[in-house]
Order: C-alpha cells, then sequence, then structure tokens
C-alpha cells in the first residue's frame, strides 16, 4: 500500500486524481490522508518557504508500518540550504518523498491557469520522486519521467512514463522488495 | 577504473551537509560529508573525489585555506566555493587559489547542475589526459628498441641524448634497420612528446604537389582548392616533422625544404599571410646522401642543415648477436597478437636464423618470424615453418643475378635435402607432381 499525505494542499479532487493515476501505474493501492503536521516546523521566515529536508525526516518518524512508500504533496513552497527552490524531494532506497505544486503553477509563472498541466506535472513530479524511492536514479533519456528536471519547461518535455531501463530497474526492485 | 562521480560536501552545517547529499545521490553520484577541514583533509587522504564543495566559512580553518590544503593532497581536484555573501575579494581569491568556480548560496538548481555536471567533465578530462599522456610515454620508450649488441647500445644512448635537445636529426641505415623507430623514439622521448610527429614519406612526394602538401593552401588557391587546408609544417607546429627517404626529395623540393628549415616561416599556396610553425626536423635515408652531394643530386646546404646530429644504424648482419634477442620478441609479439602459443624456435632454427645474411634486416626477419607463427604449430618454430626464399637467397647476396633455371635447380636440390631425398615429400613441399620432381632431377642431374 502507498499513501498519499497532504500538507497545506488544497485540491481535493487533484488528490483524487493523482491517487488513481499512481495506483494504475504502480499497481498498488493507494491511500490518501491529510497531515496534521504544524507547517511552522519547517518554515525559515528569512526565505518564507519550507524546508523539503525537514519534512522527510518528520514523514520518517510518523510512518505506518502498512504504507510501503509515503508520498506527501504539499501547495507549499519547498527548499533545501543550498538551493533557491526544489520540485519535490525523496529519500533514494527509502519509503519517503515529498512533492510541491507551488512552482508547477502556471500562475507561479504569471500565466493563465491551466489545471490540466498543473495536473500533468503534478503526476510526472510524483512517480519522478516514487521512483527515487524505489532506487531510480536520474536518467539521461530526455522522454524518461526520470529525467532530471530543473525547471517547468523540462518537466513539460519528459512524458510521465519511465523509459525500459527505468522501468527493468522498478521491475527489479519492486521484486527485491 | 569506475565512471562513477564522487563528491565531497564540506559545511559545518548539517542541514546543508544532508540536503546537499540526499540531492545529489540521485544523480548516481557518490556522496561524502566532512563537517569540518580536518575530517575533509582525512576523508580526501583515504579516498578520491572528482568534486569537493567547499563552504568558505568553516570553524577553525577557513575555505581559502581548506582549499589550499586540499590541493596539495589533489591538484587535480575540482573545487567549488560556496558563499552565503559573495565579495569581488573571496570569489578573486578563491579562483586564483584555483577553485574550479564558486556559488553564491542560495543557488538556482539548474545552475548548480550545470556547474557540477562541467566540473565533472572536466575532470574526466584531465584524467582521460593523464592517461593518456601516460600511454604516450609506454608507447615507445627507448626500451621498446630491442637489441642488446655493443652497437644498439650506442644507438640508445645517443637516441636519449639528442632526444633531450631540439638538434636537427639524420638517421642512415639501409632499408628495414628501424630509421622510423628511431625517429618516433627521438620524438616521443622529448619534450615535444604531446604534440604530434607527423612523417612525410618524400618518395611519394612530386613536386607538383609538394607546395601545398607541405605548406597548405588557401582557399581557391588552385582548381579543387575549396577549402582551406594546412600544411604538414603547419600540422607540425609544437611537435616534430619526420622526413622518411628524404634522399628521394626533387630538386624544386630541396629549395623550398631549405628555405622553410631556415626561416620555419611560409606562406600558404595562394596566400599571403606568412605563418610561423616551431618544429623539429628529423629526417632518413638509406642512401648515401654524401655521395648524392658530390654527384650534384642532392643540395649539399640542404646536407649540412639536415644532417647536425647523424646516427647511423647498423645492417642486421653487423649486429648477429641481436637476432635471438629480436627472434624471441617477434615470436613473444606475434603470438600474443595471434593468439597462438608460442613459446620461441628450436634450437638449429635459431642457429639456421643466426647464419642468414638478412639483407631486408630486422624487417625481414619480423615478416619471416611472423609468417611462421601463421604457419607453424605451437609451441616451437622449426625451419620449415619460415619462408622458404630466404634459404637460397645466400648465394646472390654476392651480388650475383642467377639465371632461372640455377635458381630452379637450387631450389628443388633443397626440397630434396629437406626431405631426406623423398621425392614425393619433395614434390608436395614444391606443390608439384613426382613425375616433375624426377624429370627436373633428370634434367639437371641432381643428387638425392
Amino acid at each position: 500500500m502507498m499513501l498519499l499525505v497532504t500538507i497545506e494542499f488544497a485540491g481535493e479532487h487533484e488528490i483524487e486524481r493523482l491517487r488513481d493515476q499512481l495506483e494504475a501505474r504502480f499497481l498498488t493501492k493507494v491511500n490518501v490522508s491529510r497531515s496534521d503536521f504544524d507547517c511552522r516546523d519547517f518554515l525559515d521566515l528569512h526565505r518564507n518557504q519550507y524546508s523539503s529536508s525537514a519534512i522527510i525526516e518528520r514523514l520518517e518518524q510518523h510512518l505506518p508500518a502498512a504504507a510501503s512508500k509515503v508520498l506527501a504533496v504539499t501547495g507549499l513552497d519547498l527548499y533545501i540550504p543550498v538551493l533557491t527552490f526544489v520540485f519535490g524531494e525523496a529519500r533514494l532506497n527509502g519509503r519517503c518523498a515529498v512533492v510541491s505544486s507551488y512552482r508547477l503553477d502556471n500562475k507561479f509563472y504569471g500565466l493563465p491557469d491551466d489545471p490540466a498541466l498543473l495536473q500533468e506535472r503534478l503526476l510526472k513530479e510524483a512517480i519522478h520522486e516514487l521512483g527515487h524511492t524505489y532506487g531510480l536514479f536520474h536518467c539521461h533519456n530526455p522522454e524518461c519521467v526520470m529525467k532530471s528536471s530543473t525547471y517547468v519547461e523540462e518537466i513539460d518535455f519528459k512524458s510521465s512514463l519511465f523509459c525500459d531501463k527505468c522501468r527493468d530497474e522498478l521491475v527489479k526492485s519492486n521484486k527485491t522488495n | 577504473m569506475t565512471d562513477q562521480v564522487s563528491m565531497l560536501i564540506v559545511d559545518d552545517e548539517p542541514s546543508v551537509r544532508e540536503s546537499l547529499k540526499h540531492w545529489f545521490l540521485p544523480e548516481g553520484y557518490r556522496v561524502e560529508t566532512a563537517a569540518e577541514a580536518m575530517e575533509a583533509l582525512d576523508k580526501l587522504r583515504d579516498s578520491s573525489f572528482d568534486i569537493v564543495l567547499l563552504d568558505i566559512k568553516m570553524p577553525g580553518m577557513d575555505g581559502i585555506e581548506l582549499q589550499r590544503r586540499l590541493r596539495e593532497i589533489d591538484s587535480q581536484l575540482a573545487i567549488i566555493i560556496m558563499t552565503a555573501y559573495a565579495t569581488v575579494d573571496t570569489a578573486v581569491q578563491a579562483l586564483k587559489q584555483g577553485a574550479y568556480d564558486y556559488i553564491t548560496k542560495p543557488v538556482d538548481p539548474d545552475d548548480l547542475s550545470r556547474l557540477i555536471r562541467n566540473a565533472a567533465v572536466q575532470r574526466r578530462l584531465l584524467r582521460e589526459n593523464l592517461s593518456l599522456k601516460e600511454e604516450i610515454r609506454s608507447l615507445i620508450s627507448v626500451d621498446q628498441i630491442v637489441g642488446e649488441s655493443r652497437q644498439m647500445q650506442d644507438i640508445l644512448k645517443l637516441i636519449q641524448t639528442v632526444a633531450q635537445t631540439d638538434v636537427t636529426v639524420m638517421i642512415q641505415g639501409a632499408s628495414g634497420t628501424g630509421k622510423e623507430l628511431v625517429a618516433r623514439a627521438i620524438h616521443f622521448n622529448s619534450r615535444r612528446k604531446f604534440f604530434p610527429l607527423i612523417t612525410i614519406n618524400c618518395g611519394a612526394l612530386t613536386d607538383t604537389l609538394v607546395e601545398s602538401e607541405l605548406f597548405g593552401h588557401e582557399r581557391g588557391a588552385f582548381t579543387g582548392a575549396q577549402y582551406r587546408r594546412k600544411g604538414r609544417f603547419e600540422l607540425a607546429h609544437k611537435g616534430a616533422i619526420f622526413f622518411d627517404e628524404i634522399g628521394n626529395i626533387g630538386r624544386k623540393t630541396q629549395m623550398d625544404l631549405l628555405r622553410v628549415i631556415e626561416t620555419k616561416r611560409f606562406t600558404r599556396v595562394g596566400g599571403n599571410q606568412v605563418v610561423e610553425a616551431d618544429f623539429r626536423i628529423v629526417s632518413a635515408t638509406n642512401r648515401n646522401l654524401e655521395d648524392a652531394v658530390k654527384d650534384g643530386t642532392f643540395r649539399e646546404d640542404l646536407y649540412y642543415r639536415l644532417n647536425v646530429f647523424n646516427i647511423q644504424l647498423p645492417s642486421l648482419k653487423e649486429r648477429a648477436s641481436d637476432i635471438p634477442l629480436l627472434v624471441n620478441h617477434f615470436v613473444g609479439k606475434f603470438a600474443t597478437a595471434m593468439n597462438k602459443p608460442f613459446t620461441g624456435v628450436d634450437p638449429p632454427t635459431m642457429e639456421w636464423l643466426k647464419q642468414q645474411p638478412w639483407p631486408g634486416n630486422v624487417r625481414e626477419l619480423q615478416n619471416a618470424i611472423e609468417r611462421a607463427v601463421v604457419v607453424g604449430k605451437p609451441p616451437l618454430i622449426t625451419v620449415k615453418d619460415l619462408p622458404c626464399p630466404i634459404d637460397w637467397r645466400a648465394p646472390s647476396d654476392t651480388g650475383e643475378v642467377l639465371s632461372l633455371a640455377e635458381i630452379e635447380k637450387r631450389h628443388i636440390q633443397l626440397a630434396l635435402n629437406k626431405t631426406g631425398g623423398n621425392v614425393s615429400l619433395a614434390a608436395q613441399l614444391l606443390e608439384v607432381d613426382r613425375a616433375t620432381v624426377y624429370n627436373k632431377i633428370k634434367k639437371y642431374c641432381l643428387g638425392y
């Protein structure tokens, strides 16, 4: 079972859609729950951003035994100390990951609202971070979902699918786990 | 050596170290962290890293000083300085100390990714460059010229002496004595070894082609000159140029060559721009150039320009004591190349090889052994594996030209000797029928 934990994420319809999509992709049951974390614990007042690493640490401290993977989905703007922002973060070969919709939303860039595009980007980033938890590295195939993306145009360019090599790795990882 | 990029993150702030580590791990990098300077130095002593991400402000030792100490351990390290408040002074200081680059925290993820990728590529290229240089060093060391005879030992000393200088060298020796090998040994043991050695076979140069070949040409210089082309002198810049069979060049080329050797300046065909090139000249010939100078076919002034340092290579006959060493060297070389388990030649064959005149010198010996490795049966090469012609060549070594009939007679006699007078086996060796052999025995009155 996979668990989707929402943290300050308003889109109920989007999270349900994401759950269905992840269930179809990872062929596992996906449950959704809302976190009761106090987000101020993750806030850097100076930057007005939230630490993705701190969120992951908190998730790791509250892991439900039944969940093989836990993905936090948040509307908060995430960062790690050296970088200006991150779309998400995951523990390689771990159980926890987090993705943010904050910079996936067209509105952030002053562009017209595009809910379908936001959903697509959120799906790609969710699959990407979950892929890391299955031990997948960044992929050089430009269309593979595991290709590293440091800006939204790169997310739009790649597909939401694993390339053959990454899919094989994922299958292997699933078998060993 | 693995292609995995290795990175050391040095920062006293745990959140910086850990978050960067987790950010880089999915790239497939090997990532380690250090909280302070001494730990970083210890880790670098214990293990090799490609890239160090280094915070400029550290307790105990600042990043600039730590960078200097890290470089003492590994001078090729790509160090990226991280600073919260970049000032021109710190940036300049870091770069002056040899930092690959510096970043101001926080940095855009895309910028950091690109910076790390470029640093990794640079580090890989540096490593490749070093390993290629090593390969060049091992490619042709003086030790690879095989020979323990006094003559060859003297030549090896000459090569080592002259290689360290920029002196123009002329190598003289009969065909197959290894003139090109010596030229390569001189170049690859000189300070010019990492620059090209351009070989020109003068026998193939015609006076009509020579100018564009040596000096290059501009676009449109002549029909068919669609692009500017660099000549051999330009290509040899900082390296050396080897004129093989220099005795074969025509009068016009001799004049062109003389001019360039004197000035090291020339213009491309069809151009006005004067090109300067820095090259060393090594030439080789199997002709007696002094005679050529005397009879006027080779310019005297060019001869003296080229013959500043002369190396005379002995014929194989003159250094026959090297034959066993050369034979074993070639057997080993070709056995490895052809994956055949030859260990050497049998003792009578070695004696026989030592007695041959080898007019084609080392090249002929090499070819004979190569052929024997192809046709022979391991582990030892025997006389019958060696090419036949060298067996009956000795009489003609006197300069006498034999008639075809005489050659045929001697060759059939040789076959009969080898087979102990067995006509059937001799016919098989000669690839003719028995009747032919009997007829020839009768014709030439051969004994068997």
